[in-house]
């Protein structure tokens, strides 16, 4: 569902990603990690189609992001860390905004549920500026999720919410997978990641680390078994030095 | 405290420095070199110029006196500006936190007159600029040298600025405690209640002689009036004694001027350091609201009150993606239109169209007329720039709108449409109020409608021309926010200062030279329509319907290619180059 073919991104001669391949298959789970400056953000924009690459390609559901943009971007929702929303559209709007947009069929029924879902129906009518900032984060993927999209990038999806808030969060992603959606999910929460993700793709610098299952990762580095993730993370990016 | 004032003054010279170096780092970007090099020739065009450099020039001869009632005016200025410190703003100090300031020195031992002390100093740039400005409009006109003059606009301003704290520490005071707060504050409460009392006095007093002046159209005679009873006219002392030495004709006379000016802002500083009023959370909410309005500004493009009203047309699930951009904006314009800033628009309309009312005609049409003419006008010229739900706003939401399943063109035709939409619709509702309005009056005068057979083919042109023109403005305003953020003001938050200043003349300028350059081509194509037209068909005024017409009709097919290499603009302009231009 997501082909990711040597992206590279520069930014003058700085290059923030340099030829990353990987694929998200349909119902996979593919979180990203990597220490702060890796490139994360800068492959979640560039898949979300928000900047463009400098080489590589990028397909979502077989479509070129590069040459069928639209069509890419219909299958996909990006959902940021920092909730984008617009402060003069109530929360229902929001919902009927995005449907309009990515042209969701019959998203009329599902406007309810999802509101429902994430707790926001008592904030149908509700501007963001009187929303709190989980509530505005669960606004920003109920945008997200109101046309079914068969691919979903999340970028640190757990901020701001509460204990139930997260836990709700981490069964939607699940049924969304399971219902046959591809989600990246980038995170620092290695915890999260290794809760739902089923496969890991290390970046550092720009760069492919490791990607695979766990199991796939410590098979070709003998010294990592038995470690938890944490130190696996510390271990690939070489930050094991500095960890205490 | 000298620990702790020492730490401060770190603060602040440091802060200083950096702030000049930024400054000067953004020098070396392009829109910032002209923008600065922009502001500083208006400045001296308009200002140092115009007024003949005080710096240079020196002061002006000693006959230069300054009328009684510029002093009196100037007065009378203050004492309304000390008043409007009581009387309005919330109960919230005039001191500018900010929140690094709440979270990184409330909690730290730092006495709150220390607090004050360091705002008291921060306050002192503004002030400083004020008072430059203010030589360099008043050179020539005082005959004292420019360093005395300066040091008694440095007394006065200071002094102004601490009463404003002042007053502000008692309405928090008493917000906070009720009458336990205002008898805590119990000499400045005392002293402001015994002023209002003496004013009323003074006024009942004067009753008589301010009528009589004021029959006999002299409002400087009711001034002076008001101004020569014993009871106001110590009300008044403080005032007198900052606006004094700033008057003086010379620099002895100013010397004993000073005395009681230096007094005043003694007394001001002593109340305002002795306050003691835990100021710290209202200043808190006041640093959290602040920065939620520069949040919203740099992120949604708000503007500061959103009202949750029915959006004015509904938007149905199906259809084009592009017309849902559409009903947002609308949306955004019905629910952020500030209804005070209409309202002022609508007032200086109003003073317009009285104004030009003669008084043989002064008729409710000539009136509307007025009104229509004047608000077809400000919708053409400054529509663009005032209706900003388009990429004014939504340029600081790039990301967001570069996820959007739609190309670039559509994205800004729907931004530039929706604009153009709200700006056409007010301006096809005024064209039949001045059509019918401009019948009546002609009626009025010429006893007939002889005179207007002008004014219908005059109306359905500008039916098509007005509208045409503002499509034109909307589409350049967008442009300039997509092809150069950094030059022009995105959202709702208003920049300050002297490259703002720059940046604005500049953009202003831009803007106005490229719709010309868009008109220039439809504007001949309608031109060489008229030349084909026949002889009669020439001298008649139908034939600036077809003119109107053909130029509307190229314009759309400009606007058309305009928007789709806009649009391909847009998608390929990287969102951090535009957080980059605006930062």
């Amino acid at each position: 569902m997501i082909e990711v073919a040597a992206l590279t991104k520069r930014y003058g001669e700085f290059t923030a990603v340099r030829s990353l391949s990987f694929t998200v298959a349909p119902g996979e789970v593919l979180g990203l990690v990597g220490p702060n400056g890796a490139g994360k953000t800068t492959t979640l924009r560039a898949l979300a189609g928000i900047i463009t690459p400098s080489a590589g390609r990028i397909a979502i559901g077989g479509h070129d992001l590069a040459t069928a943009p639209e069509r890419a971007k219909r299958l996909l929702a990006f959902i940021p860390d920092e909730p984008q929303l617009f402060e003069y559209l109530t929360v229902e709007e929001h919902l009927r905004f995005m449907a309009r947009l990515y042209g969701a069929e019959g998203a009329e029924p599902r406007i309810p549920e999802l509101l429902g879902e994430l707790e926001l129906s008592d904030k149908r009518g509700a501007l963001p500026a009187e929303l709190s900032r989980g509530m505005k984060q669960k606004l920003a993927i109920a945008c997200g999720l109101v046309h079914a999209p068969q691919a979903l990038i999340l970028d640190e999806p757990l901020t701001g919410l509460d204990p139930a808030g997260i836990r709700r969060m981490k069964a939607t992603i699940t049924a969304r997978a399971r219902a046959g959606a591809a989600v990246l999910l980038s995170s620092h929460l290695l915890h999260l990641v290794e809760e739902l993700c089923t496969r890991l793709l290390v970046i550092q610098r720009g760069q492919l680390v490791a990607i695979g299952t766990i199991a796939d990762i410590i098979s070709g580095r003998p010294q990592l078994a038995g470690q938890g993730l944490e130190d696996i993370f510390l271990a690939l990016t070489g930050d094991g030095e500095r960890a205490p | 405290m000298t620990g702790n004032w020492g730490a401060l003054r770190y603060l602040l010279a440091r802060s200083a420095v950096n702030r000049a170096h930024v400054q000067l780092r953004r020098l070396k970007r392009p829109q910032y070199a002209l923008a600065m090099l922009a502001a500083a020739l208006y400045l001296y065009w308009i200002v140092l110029r115009r007024a003949g450099s005080p710096l240079a020039s020196g002061p002006a001869g000693a006959d230069a006196v300054i009328p009684a009632v510029y002093v009196m005016a100037f007065e009378t200025l203050l004492v309304l500006s000390a008043a409007l410190a009581w009387l309005f703003g919330g109960a919230e100090p005039a001191l500018a936190f900010t929140r690094a300031d709440v979270q990184l020195l409330f909690p730290a031992p730092v006495s709150r007159a220390t607090l004050v002390r360091l705002k008291l100093v921060q306050a002192q740039l503004p002030i400083l600029f004020t008072i430059l400005l203010w030589l360099a409009l008043s050179a020539g006109s005082s005959p004292l040298p420019v360093a005395l003059r300066a040091v008694s606009l440095w007394s006065l301003f200071t002094a102004l600025y601490l009463h404003r704290v002042g007053a502000s520490f008692v309405k928090v005071s008493a917000a906070q405690r009720g009458v336990a707060g205002l008898r805590r504050h119990a000499v400045p409460v005392v002293l402001v209640t015994a002023a209002l009392a003496a004013a009323g006095w003074g006024l009942w007093q004067a009753r008589g002689t301010i009528v009589a002046a004021m029959t006999a159209g002299s409002a400087a005679g009711a001034l002076a009036a008001l101004r020569s009873t014993p009871a106001l006219r110590v009300v008044l002392w403080p005032f007198h004694a900052l606006v004094a030495p700033v008057f003086a004709a010379d620099p002895a006379s100013w010397a004993v001027a000073m005395v009681p000016s230096v007094l005043v802002l003694a007394l001001c500083y002593a109340w305002v350091v002795a306050a003691g009023v835990g100021f710290e959370e209202a200043a808190m909410q006041r640093a959290d609201r602040l920065a939620a309005q520069r949040a919203r500004g740099r992120t949604a493009g708000a503007a500061l009150t959103i009202r949750s009203s029915r959006p004015w047309f509904p938007l149905r699930l199906t259809g084009r993606p592009w017309v849902a951009i559409l009903w947002k904006n609308v949306t955004a314009f019905q629910r952020t239109a500030a209804p005070r800033r209409i309202f002022l628009v609508g007032i200086a309309g109003m003073a317009i169209a009285a104004s030009t009312m003669p008084r043989a005609a002064a008729t409710l049409p000539f009136f509307l007329l007025s009104l229509s003419l004047f608000g077809l006008v400000w919708s053409v010229l400054f529509g663009a720039v005032a209706v900003r739900a388009d990429l004014q706003q939504d340029m600081l939401q790039l990301p967001l709108l570069r996820s959007f399943p739609l190309r670039g063109a559509e994205i800004v035709g729907a931004e530039v449409g929706a604009s153009t939409a709200v700006l056409v619709t007010v301006e096809l509702a005024l064209l039949p109020v001045a059509f019918l309005s401009t019948r009546a009056v002609a009626a009025t005068m010429s006893r007939g409608h002889s005179g207007v057979a002008w004014l219908l083919p005059a109306t359905l042109a500008s039916a098509f021309a007005v509208p045409t023109v503002t499509a034109v403005r909307v589409a350049v305003a967008n442009a300039w926010a997509v092809l150069l953020p950094g030059w022009v003001r995105l959202g709702p938050e208003r920049q300050a200062g002297i490259e703002a200043l720059g940046q604005n003349l500049v953009s202003t300028a831009g803007s106005l030279i490229t719709t010309l350059l868009l008109l220039a081509p439809p504007a001949a194509a309608a031109l060489a329509l008229r030349l084909l037209l026949p002889p009669a068909a020439r001298a008649s005024a139908w034939s600036a319907v077809p003119m109107a017409v053909v130029l509307a009709a190229a314009v759309a097919i400009e606007l058309f290619f305009f928007v789709r290499w806009l649009g391909r603009v847009l998608e390929r302009t990287d969102p951090s180059a535009v957080e980059a231009a605006t930062a």
